[in-house]
Parts: C-alpha cells; sequence; structure tokens
C-alpha cells in the first residue's frame, strides 16, 4: 500500500478511536455521577479541566506542533 | 483512569483525569489534521480537500456514535467495565500507531511564531466572540442539563438519553455539510448580514422552548421538536461561521486563525458547561435555555461588527469541528 495513504489510514482510525470514546465517556460521567448523587454543580466541575485544557492545548498545541512531529503527540493523547 | 475503586471517584480526581483527555482531544485534533496536510502535500490540492473533509466531517457522526454507545456500554456493563472496554480499545490504537507510523509524519515545514495565534484581523476577533457565545448557547443546557433533566424529571433510560444526544449531535454534523446548499449563495457569497439573521433566528429557539415548559406543555414533546429545531438554525449559524472564518482570513495564515478561531469556540464551552451546572441547580432546565437565548443574542449583536465580504468568494467552506 501506498506509503502516504497507509499513515493516513493509521492517523484516521486512530482519531475516529479516540473520537468515539471521547464521546463514550462523557456520556458515562455525566449519567454515572448524577446516579452517584453528584450535585449537578459537581458534575459540570468533573468537566471544568477539561474544557479549560482544551483552550490551553489549543492555544499553544499550533506552537508545539511546530517544534514536535505527530508521533509524540499521538503518543500523548492516547496514554491519557 | 477512571476505573478504580468508588471511593476514590472524588471530584478532584475525575476533574484531574477529564482535564489530561480535554488536552489528549486536541492534541489528537491538530496531529490528525497537521499529518493529513502533510502527507498529501506533494499530491494535488483537490485531494488534500477531500481527505481533510472526510477526516474532519466524521467528527460529529464518531462524536455521536460515541454518546450513544456510553450510554447503552453504562446500561448494560456498568461504569467500570465500560470504561475498562473503551480503554482497552485506546490501548490497541496505541500499539498500532507505536508500531506503524513513522516519527516524522506532520512535520511542519514553517515554525509558526506563538503571536501569530493571536489574530491581528478584527473581523475575526468579533468573529470569534461570536462564536464563544454561539457555542456557550449549546452547551449551556446541552452538557449537564439536558441528560440530567432527561434522567431525573422525564424518567428516559439511559439508552435513550444517549440516543436522542447522539442523534442530535449527527443531525447538527449533517445539517452543516449540507449547509452550503441551504444557504442561498449569490456571487459574493453569505457575509456578516446572513450572520446577524441567522443568529436572531437562532435566539427564539431556546426562549419558545422555556417558554413552552413554563406553560406546563408535555416537556418530552417541547424538547424534542424544540431542541431538533434548534439543532438545524444552531448548525446553519456554525456553518456560517466556519466559512466566514475563511473568507476573513489571510490566505497564507489560515491554518493559524483558526486555531485562534477554535479557542474561542473551546472557551465558550467551557463557560456553558460551568453555567450549565449551576444554572440547572439553581433555575432548572427553563434557566439554562433562557441564558442560552441570552447567548445567541450576543453572539447576534457581536456580530453587527462582521463586514460584508468583498472579494469574490471562491474558498471552499470547510466543515466544523
Amino acid at each position: 500500500m501506498d506509503q502516504g495513504l497507509r499513515n493516513y489510514l493509521i492517523v484516521t482510525g486512530g482519531y475516529w478511536a479516540f473520537t468515539v470514546t471521547d464521546g463514550a465517556i462523557r456520556m458515562l460521567v455525566v449519567l454515572y455521577f448524577h446516579m452517584l448523587g453528584y450535585s449537578p454543580v459537581e458534575v459540570a466541575m468533573l468537566f471544568l479541566f477539561y474544557e479549560f485544557f482544551g483552550i490551553v492545548t489549543n492555544l499553544v498545541g499550533g506552537w508545539v506542533h511546530a517544534l514536535d512531529s505527530i508521533s509524540p503527540c499521538t503518543l500523548a493523547w492516547l496514554c491519557r | 483512569m477512571l476505573t478504580v475503586p468508588d471511593a476514590w471517584l472524588s471530584v478532584a480526581y475525575v476533574m484531574a483525569a477529564q482535564g489530561l483527555s480535554g488536552i489528549a482531544k486536541d492534541l489528537n485534533k491538530m496531529s490528525a489534521k497537521a499529518s493529513v496536510k502533510a502527507m498529501f502535500t506533494n499530491g494535488s490540492g483537490s485531494m488534500l480537500f477531500k481527505w481533510v473533509a472526510i477526516l474532519t466531517g466524521s467528527k460529529n457522526a464518531l462524536k455521536g456514535v460515541g454518546f450513544f454507545a456510553g450510554a447503552v456500554l453504562l446500561e448494560w456493563l456498568g461504569f467500570r467495565a465500560a470504561l475498562a472496554l473503551l480503554a482497552g480499545i485506546l490501548l490497541m490504537v496505541l500499539l498500532v500507531t507505536a508500531v506503524r507510523l513513522p516519527g516524522g509524519v506532520g512535520k511542519m515545514k514553517s515554525k509558526p511564531k506563538f503571536t501569530q495565534v493571536f489574530s491581528t484581523i478584527p473581523a475575526i476577533n468579533w468573529l470569534s466572540a461570536a462564536r464563544f457565545f454561539l457555542f456557550g448557547s449549546r452547551d449551556v443546557w446541552f452538557v449537564v442539563a439536558l441528560p440530567v433533566f432527561l434522567y431525573e424529571v422525564l424518567d428516559w433510560s439511559f439508552t435513550m438519553i444517549g440516543t436522542f444526544m447522539a442523534l442530535w449531535v449527527i443531525g447538527d454534523g449533517m445539517v452543516q455539510a449540507s449547509a452550503p446548499r441551504l444557504i442561498s449563495h449569490s456571487q459574493q457569497g453569505p457575509g456578516g448580514s446572513a450572520a446577524r439573521v441567522a443568529a436572531f433566528a437562532l435566539m427564539l429557539f431556546p426562549a419558545a422552548i422555556a417558554f413552552g415548559l413554563q406553560l406546563g406543555w408535555p416537556a418530552d414533546w417541547v424538547l424534542i421538536v424544540g431542541l431538533i429545531l434548534f439543532g438545524i438554525i444552531f448548525a446553519l449559524n456554525s456553518a456560517l461561521h466556519s466559512y466566514l472564518i475563511l473568507a476573513y482570513s489571510d490566505h497564507d495564515k489560515v491554518a493559524m486563525n483558526v486555531g485562534f478561531y477554535y479557542m474561542a469556540n473551546a472557551g465558550g464551552r467551557l463557560m456553558g458547561t460551568i453555567l450549565s451546572g449551576w444554572l440547572y441547580q439553581t433555575h432548572g432546565l427553563e434557566g439554562c435555555l433562557w441564558l442560552s437565548s441570552a447567548f445567541v443574542l450576543a453572539a447576534a449583536i457581536l456580530s453587527f461588527k462582521l463586514p460584508e465580504i468583498k472579494s469574490n468568494a471562491e474558498k471552499k467552506i470547510t466543515k466544523d469541528v
């Protein structure tokens, strides 16, 4: 298989798998912690850092990415 | 990280785990896009557009699948087993990526300066501000208030909640994808006025839903019909923003300008998320919906600063992510 296409499929597959699990975890956390009796404010707080670091990562990500290559980034998100 | 015993699941612990997830999500998104761009730099431009569109256009559908899967897994397997399964999937992907992907993929040729992340084009800053409130208007009811309301007030099962939220997200993505055909495009393409009209139209929906709930209409139908309509107009708003960002951008620096714009998007989500929990607790779902309406109004007012597009719009509308 063409090298570029193969890499594309690996990256895309990883991205898809991550996106599905990311959505699934969001549902799990909201519903489960509500069930455990956490208040809506506490449940919202569970996502505080998720959203906050989303901003930080977007801000510095372009800069970090320019210094480094794909694999460390991809490995970093998979190791979460 | 979340498969530990219940007693460990303190707010601080889960916040930290979710924080890492938040970092991971955006690194992943940026890496994927950059690597696709790098892979096709030697090929034709139209190929690149196609592959990037497939990569990013699939995002809403996959997120929707995730919502559904998460809710179903919670119902079938319980919290811990569901998370263990998800972790197993990610571990497999990690192994494949580590073994098969060469280290140099996605290395950028030019190194953008940090300061370029902040846009020097005023229209983009106004657009980002409008987008901040647009995304806040969704997440203020979507993140905590809606699922909790469906569960504790309407007594929906996890699977039903997951299905509704999945369909909402997938539908949102589909409307965005077809937005170019839905929005009437003259020679010029849509400009600031289109964004204002769309925002003022969107403002009516959360207010109407809240009003309907307060009148005591059947909550399930008011929410289902109302939120689907909100979703369609929301997707049009979002697609218009995605179009305008490219139209306003300096051609050579599209990537960096878009980076700033996504930061505003993430900021709106952060505010929406916090307020979703707090308002639901203090003012119920109606409170969240009224604030949603107010946020859209803010986006509409900010859109008065958005100019019309001068040059002929040959730029492609890309999918929002």
